[in-house]
């Protein structure tokens, strides 16, 4: 409708309808002063400056108020090309400069993950793709990574061990937290690393990472990405197969690089949305981890999400207001219809819904704000309670009385259709041929576990909704890396 | 092809669930499995249970009632099964469907009851809809008709409800409640046995028979005249003796004026138990649970003077002569009526309160889809009336469904999934409410009146809808700037 600023994917909004040029003398909300010129919600109208003040105020609030960010920690900033991510960037730029109030002081890099070989786009359009994406990171001045998808081939397993995690500080803890890390950082800053006080300047390295300079990498790995993305069924398993990839991909270039934070864009309509497809997907334990501000199920790197509270318009209207600078990357449901998977569809829906009823997305905003991690079972120690292997959340499979057991049970009738081997039950995880307890997969073949039958081993270490997942990858099971015997 | 499961005979449909191709004997069976592994993964039944099946004439509860009578029968269970309906007073819709539920007596030979809104809360919701409109009215009907259920199932003296709520409605109503923010409704786990929606807490046998509403009276005319349809206030109007085990006069003099009345929720007068008096609702009690029955009142069988103090066992505030102008006391003992303290107490419930205060709602259908349920209706042929409300379309959870459907259409293991997120939810639990009791009728509430007497007050006092939404807080007043666009832009 006239929700002007809505992303569906497709390129940066080119000419958005003029905003409406009040008939009265109406003045800006905020200063009441100025011309309006932009319309947030209904009866909001700012005009430029005070917009970019909300606007900016918005993430500093949402930093400030989640007091994650150290001063001069190492923060990897992922970088899509679209708009939420763009304008991420752009407001960490913002926060640097020398003039702003309140200096933001961390130091930031950037990675670009090139997906291109995920749904069969040629080198040639890659390479295309990288030529635009190139000069926006070089401008940016910070250091920058750009990692092809393929890579994912060449992650170490250790990938999927949960790592231990640092325990949860209070509230007063923060002051304690930045002095420790501090302290860190001068004994680590004398090996070498970059210190605590280097803001915009470039460190010697990390360079562009060699491999992207080098050229397109090796065919095999780009034909084996590409066949265990046909291999997938359907486009509900392959998105979330590729979250899962990029997740890891990005997570190992931070642990490599000495990164301990990386930011995603996701914005306030993203979010909404998400949450309502993870609840569709049997996530619902997860939800905080996944739709929360910060992420901290990986250990040691933690992902934040700055861009929580801002909705797609906000971030629309503010790209085109202040020329922000962003590339239109193809994603692999570009163009799809809106009942190919659960993604499009949930999206279609919370937006139509949004039209509506326009406090939805902000309702479930909310919602998702009340939503706490639960606390995990048993002793503090992480390793204690097993994780599922992708996604490295406690498991929340219980064979005992749930609708789990209903899923299942089918799912285990199916295999016993297709497959007349019999089967380790799926129902009843205890004592498996596996061991429990994650990074010991690869140890599958030991024990009593039949080489025949790695799929229902690899289940039980997963939960519902990877299980659920991994039913459609099919016969691509063998390409997941770390799992490859 | 043959069926996957027997081998024998012939392919006659695919299952929505599994994909699984089977005969039709097969999917009728394993249908009935399924039903008969969730009822046993949950708990739900034990021997002796008094189960309660709310019929609307819809297919669930056709269903539903089809399957309990079989899962008994095959597997000899000691259940007692009764039918309870609900008559809303909807024109065109409920009327008809009742008559289903007429013929489902008669097939399945259960005593059923059938309660109306009009008699219960003194408007139908035909009524309803013409004071607040065409939208919003899901709210007050469900209010209601979950009022009327519990307070039907006390009637039966059952130990259990069910309802034949299948897994499209879970999901839809997670769904929904995740659309409108409702985290109180949300952290009741669907899992949790501690938030199985419960009923008012007076399952005192003695006190129907105080009141003359004896359940076993019901069954056995209802065994009797299968063609009599009989409505509870009918009952009592035509029973012209009214079987009182108390000797307290003064007590049962007041219930015998009010039956001569009618069986109506809400204040009565003329009674020994006035409207000023006394705040009465509650089933044929003269003050219900927990309700203040200001100064001199009785609060009849088993129910207190303060909020959520007693809970109807062995409490009494009877006075000795139990006349008005006398002060009640909650004793939290046995009565001290005057005559027979059988009357006011059955003994021998005291000893598990908790068991027998609550009756929990069930559903035996809830991880069967929807297209499975009619699927095994049409094979078996089962009668089931099958037309939408007329107030439905312009719901909120009408678009609801058709997006479930439309995500069924992908993959129907969806569903289950938004059920099994559902089970897995934490919120903070500082945030979960405690059950009280309403000051006003006893039904457990979260809030200090429940909603179905917020409702009632509203309409009674109708200014505007705002009743409605009474529990939740009072948006701020946002003050709109009123922008006019020109015309031919934007």
């Amino acid at each position: 409708m006239c929700q002007v600023g809505e992303d569906y994917g497709e390129p940066a909004p080119g000419e958005p309808s003029p905003a409406p040029r009040p008939s009265r003398e109406q003045k800006c909300v905020k200063c009441k002063e100025a011309q309006p010129v932009v319309v947030i919600r209904a009866g909001d109208a700012f005009c430029r400056d005070c917009f970019k003040a909300f606007y900016v105020h918005k993430f500093r609030a949402m930093l400030g108020k989640n007091r994650l960010i150290f001063p001069g920690e190492k923060v990897l900033l992922a970088w899509s090309g679209g708009p939420s991510s763009s304008s991420m960037v752009w407001q960490v730029l913002e926060g640097l400069s020398q003039d702003s109030a309140k200096r933001l002081r961390f130091v930031p890099g950037v990675i670009f993950v090139d997906e291109g070989a995920a749904f069969g786009k040629s080198l040639e359009e890659r390479s295309k793709t990288l030529a635009e994406v190139k000069p926006i990171l070089q401008a940016t001045g910070l250091p920058w990574h750009v990692v092809a998808l393929e890579e994912v081939f060449s992650l170490p397993p250790s990938v999927l061990r949960c790592s231990a995690q640092e325990p949860a500080g209070s509230e007063g803890a923060y002051k304690a937290a930045v002095d420790s890390f501090l302290q860190q950082q001068h004994v680590l800053g004398a090996g070498g690393g970059p210190g605590p006080t280097q803001g915009k300047e470039q460190p010697p390295q990390p360079r562009p990472d060699p491999q992207s300079l080098a050229g397109p990498p090796a065919a095999a790995q780009t034909g084996a990405l590409s066949q265990l993305f046909c291999s997938v069924r359907t486009l509900t398993a392959k998105e979330e197969l590729l979250q899962t990839l990029r997740t890891h991909l990005i997570l190992h270039m931070a642990r490599a690089h000495g990164y301990s934070k990386v930011m995603t864009g996701d914005s306030c309509t993203r979010l909404a949305i998400k949450l309502m497809t993870n609840l569709a997907l049997g996530r619902g334990a997860f939800l905080a981890w996944d739709t929360g501000f910060s992420d901290e199920r990986h250990g040691d790197v933690v992902v934040v999400r700055p861009m929580r509270d801002h909705t797609l318009k906000e971030v629309a209207f503010y790209n085109r207001l202040f020329s922000v600078p962003s590339v239109f990357t193809p994603a692999v449901d570009t163009k799809a219809p809106e009942k190919a998977s659960i993604h499009r569809l949930m999206e279609a829906f919370i937006l139509r819904l949004q039209t509506q009823f326009p406090s939805t997305v902000s309702t479930v905003y909310r919602t998702s704000e009340k939503l706490v991690k639960a606390p995990r079972d048993g002793p503090a120690a992480g390793d204690s309670s097993p994780c599922c292997l992708l996604c490295m959340c406690a498991l929340d499979v219980d064979a005992a009385d749930s609708a789990t057991a209903f899923g299942a049970q089918t799912s285990s009738r199916l295999s016993q259709m297709q497959s007349s081997t019999p089967l380790t039950e799926t129902q009843t995880p205890s004592g498996p041929c596996c061991s429990s307890g994650v990074g010991r997969v690869l140890g599958c073949g030991q024990g009593a576990c039949r080489r025949e039958d790695p799929q229902a081993c690899i289940e039980e270490q997963l939960c519902y909704s990877c299980r659920v997942n991994m039913k459609d990858l099919g016969l691509g099971l063998a390409g997941d890396p770390g799992l490859s015997d | 092809m043959l069926c996957e499961r027997c081998n024998k005979k012939n392919v006659c449909m695919l299952r929505p669930s599994n994909k699984m191709k089977l005969c039709k004997e097969c999917f009728i069976e394993s249908f009935e499995d399924d039903v008969h592994i969730t009822i046993l993964k949950k708990n739900m039944f034990n021997k002796n249970d008094n189960i309660c099946i709310g019929v609307s004439g819809g297919k669930d509860s056709s269903v539903l009632t089809h399957i309990l009578v079989n899962i008994k029968k095959k597997y000899n269970y000691q259940w007692n099964l009764f039918l309870l309906a609900i008559d809303e007073g909807i024109k065109g819709y409920r009327d008809d469907s009742l008559k289903i539920v007429y013929k489902i007596q008669k097939i399945y030979n259960l005593p059923l009851q059938v309660l109306k809104f009009k008699n219960i809360f003194s408007y139908t919701m035909d009524d309803v809809v013409k004071y607040i409109g065409k939208k919003n009215n899901c709210t007050v009907c469900g209010v209601f008709r979950r009022q009327a259920l519990e307070k039907g199932a006390l009637l039966f003296n059952a130990t259990k409800l069910v309802t034949g709520h299948n897994a499209d409605d879970l999901a839809e109503t997670i769904l929904m409640n995740m659309c409108r923010g409702d985290i109180h409704k949300l952290s009741k786990n669907v899992n949790d046995v501690d938030s199985f929606f419960i009923c008012s807490p007076y399952t005192n046998v003695s006190l129907f028979n105080v009141l003359g509403i004896n359940a076993n009276q019901i069954i056995q005319k209802n065994k009797n005249n299968l063609d009599q349809h009989d409505n509870i206030t009918d009952n009592i109007h035509t029973q012209s003796e009214i079987k009182f085990d108390c000797e307290n006069v003064s007590l049962c003099d007041g219930h015998k004026s009010r039956y001569k009345k009618g069986l109506t929720w809400g204040n009565f007068e003329n009674g020994t138990n006035t409207a000023d008096t006394c705040t009465n609702t509650g089933i044929g009690t003269n003050t219900g649970i927990g309700t203040n029955t200001g100064i001199g009142t009785n609060t009849g069988i088993g129910t207190n003077t303060g909020i959520g103090t007693n809970t109807g066992i062995g409490t009494d505030t009877c006075n000795v002569d139990n006349t008005v102008n006398q002060k009640n006391v909650n004793t939290a003992n046995f009565v001290k009526c005057n005559g027979n303290t059988n009357c006011c107490n059955n003994k021998e419930d005291t000893t598990s309160k908790e068991n027998i205060l609550f009756i929990p709602r069930l559903k035996p259908l809830m991880w069967s889809y929807e297209k499975e349920i009619v699927l095994y209706a049409f094979y078996l042929q089962l009668d089931y009336f099958s037309t939408e409300c007329t107030y439905s379309p312009n719901s909120f959870r009408g678009t609801l469904r058709s997006f479930i459907k439309d995500i069924e259409n992908i993959n129907s293991q969806f569903i289950l999934n938004i059920i099994h997120s559902a089970e897995f939810f934490y919120f903070n639990p500082k945030n979960k409410k405690s059950l009280q009791i309403c000051i006003k009728c006893g039904a457990y509430t979260s809030n200090q009146i429940c909603k179905a007497c917020i409702i009632v007050e509203g309409l009674q006092n109708y200014t505007d809808n705002s009743f409605l939404y009474a529990n939740k807080k009072s948006k701020k007043n946002k003050k709109k700037i009123p922008i006019e666009y020109e015309k031919g832009k934007a």
